[in-house]
């Protein structure tokens, strides 16, 4: 039997995350193509909770989901096509490494991307990028006996909502994190293309039937409708939303591979950076109220797997020298 | 049984201590010891090997049933799903291994994920448990195989 075909077309938002996660629980492998109706926040299933700001996203009445597979916190909207691929793991095209099935299941979104003229690329985990710029951010995991990838083509790309929706310990790291992700994130309409949907989703469609065969154009069916139904009641609990994240004692957020800003307070320490390719591109610690300059200028030197950097905050601030290790390591 | 040594089998960088089961059942790669009735569970250097660095690992409570997932783990942007090796109750999780599952990188085997008293410990003689140091080298290298396939 052949890959399902759900090219959905609007879809309310409940819904485009249901669809995936029931289509895996009932073993159905299936390509689906689809956009939401509304806009909305997703958490990847590790993401804590305290990463958002519920008094704003109540304000603005913006719904927030929690996956069941991995990647970051992430804005979605009606300006995105969503592919989402599931695949039983005992599929012989289904690898055991996950950075094979990135490189393997992402090669039709890069194709689509060619296809318009962009000269995209994979960049490890799952990133597609272009320029320098993430261009499409992506997700995975197992769910029951398949793995699902999940991901979107941004057509246009706004991060003003996003950034106010998000919970940063003080306005500065806010206003990075905002100058970080316009300057690294791009949509088609950022290069200048603008297209209809209905040709992105033709060719997303074609260049996946390329790798997984004919696929088969089906319909939600009632047996769907039924697991969608029943996994409503558990993916939309407070327990699952709220307490399923891991939380950190520092913040740290993603805005594209080798890009990630982090923020550490604790008593009269305080770190703020950003980590980009093994190497920190930015550091500020604050320690007794001063800025420890000195210690700044050591770490930028050097590459954080060098085993170095460890001792290098040791010799200035050894009773938080391991916290700040972690932060600036990130993982 | 044979896996009661003390010896260590090596599959090409990959080592497999002996004096422990490894659970294939779901396509898993974990290790099971038996230990004063109760068995630990956790990662073999296979798994460790084809996942990457270890961000994060959550693990429930509670009763559990073979090949039902108990858990998950994320790696470069994939959770994975943790099923469990056996029926039986999830006693104690390890903590240190949750908060830090780099450690888990660093040392697979001593680190266990978490504690089962098992329901019947007969099942540890099941076909998705390796039972010989031979079986166990077969499948180590029939999945290396598939890897370098990839």
């Amino acid at each position: 039997m052949g890959f399902k075909l759900f090219n959905l077309g609007l879809q309310n938002w409940k819904d485009t995350q249901l669809i995936y996660h029931a289509l895996a629980e009932l073993s159905i492998e299936s390509l689906v193509i689809q956009q939401t109706r509304e806009n909305y926040i997703c958490l990847g299933m590790f993401n804590s909770a305290k990463e958002l700001d519920f008094d704003y996203l109540k304000r603005k009445n913006i719904p927030v989901f929690r996956r069941e597979i991995g990647g970051g916190t992430v804005w979605l909207d009606r300006a995105q096509i969503f592919y989402h691929l599931i695949i039983r793991r005992d599929n012989p095209l289904c690898p055991i490494k996950n950075e094979t099935f990135f490189t393997r299941f992402l090669q039709p979104v890069v194709d689509t991307y060619k296809s318009f003229g962009i000269d995209a690329s994979i960049k490890p985990a799952c990133d597609i990028v272009t320029e320098g710029k993430k261009i499409s951010g992506n997700g995975a995991g197992t769910i029951e006996d398949c793995k699902v990838l999940s991901g979107s083509i941004l057509l246009e790309f706004n991060p003003e909502t996003f950034i106010e929706a998000l919970s940063f310990p003080d306005e500065r790291f806010r206003k990075a994190a905002f100058e970080q992700m316009t300057s690294r994130v791009a949509s088609l309409s950022h290069f200048g293309i603008w297209v209809e949907e209905q040709e992105v989703r033709d060719r997303l469609i074609q260049n996946f039937s390329e790798l997984l065969g004919d696929l088969e154009r089906v319909e939600v069916d009632t047996r769907i409708r039924k697991t969608m139904k029943s996994l409503e009641a558990e993916k939309f609990d407070e327990e699952w939303l709220l307490e399923t994240g891991k939380d950190r004692y520092w913040r740290e957020i993603k805005i594209a591979e080798e890009c990630y800003l982090f923020h550490f307070l604790r008593d009269d320490t305080q770190v703020f950076g950003r980590r980009g390719d093994n190497k920190l591109e930015e550091i500020e610690i604050i320690h007794h109220g001063n800025r420890v300059e000195k210690l700044e200028s050591l770490l930028l030197k050097e590459q954080i797997n060098s085993g170095k950097i460890l001792n290098i905050i040791e010799s200035y601030i050894p009773h938080k020298s391991e916290e700040i290790f972690r932060v600036i390591k990130g993982g | 049984m044979e896996l009661k040594s003390a010896d260590v089998l090596k599959v090409r960088e990959l080592e497999f201590p002996l004096d422990r089961f490894y659970y294939r059942g779901k396509k898993s790669h974990l290790w099971v010891k038996m230990r004063d009735g109760i068995t630990e569970v956790g990662m073999d250097a296979f798994l460790v090997h084809s996942t990457g660095y270890l961000n994060y690992i959550s693990i429930n409570t509670g009763e559990v049933k073979q090949g039902k997932g108990v858990g998950n783990f994320e790696s470069a942007k994939f959770v994975s799903r943790i099923f469990s090796p056996i029926n039986g109750k999830i006693i104690e999780v390890n903590q240190k291994a949750l908060d830090n599952p780099r450690q888990i990188n660093a040392s697979p085997y001593t680190t266990w994920l978490f504690k089962i008293e098992p329901s019947n410990p007969q099942e540890l003689e099941g076909d998705d448990f390796i039972s010989s140091s031979i079986e166990l080298k077969e499948w180590i290298e029939a999945d290396l195989i598939e890897l370098d396939g990839e």
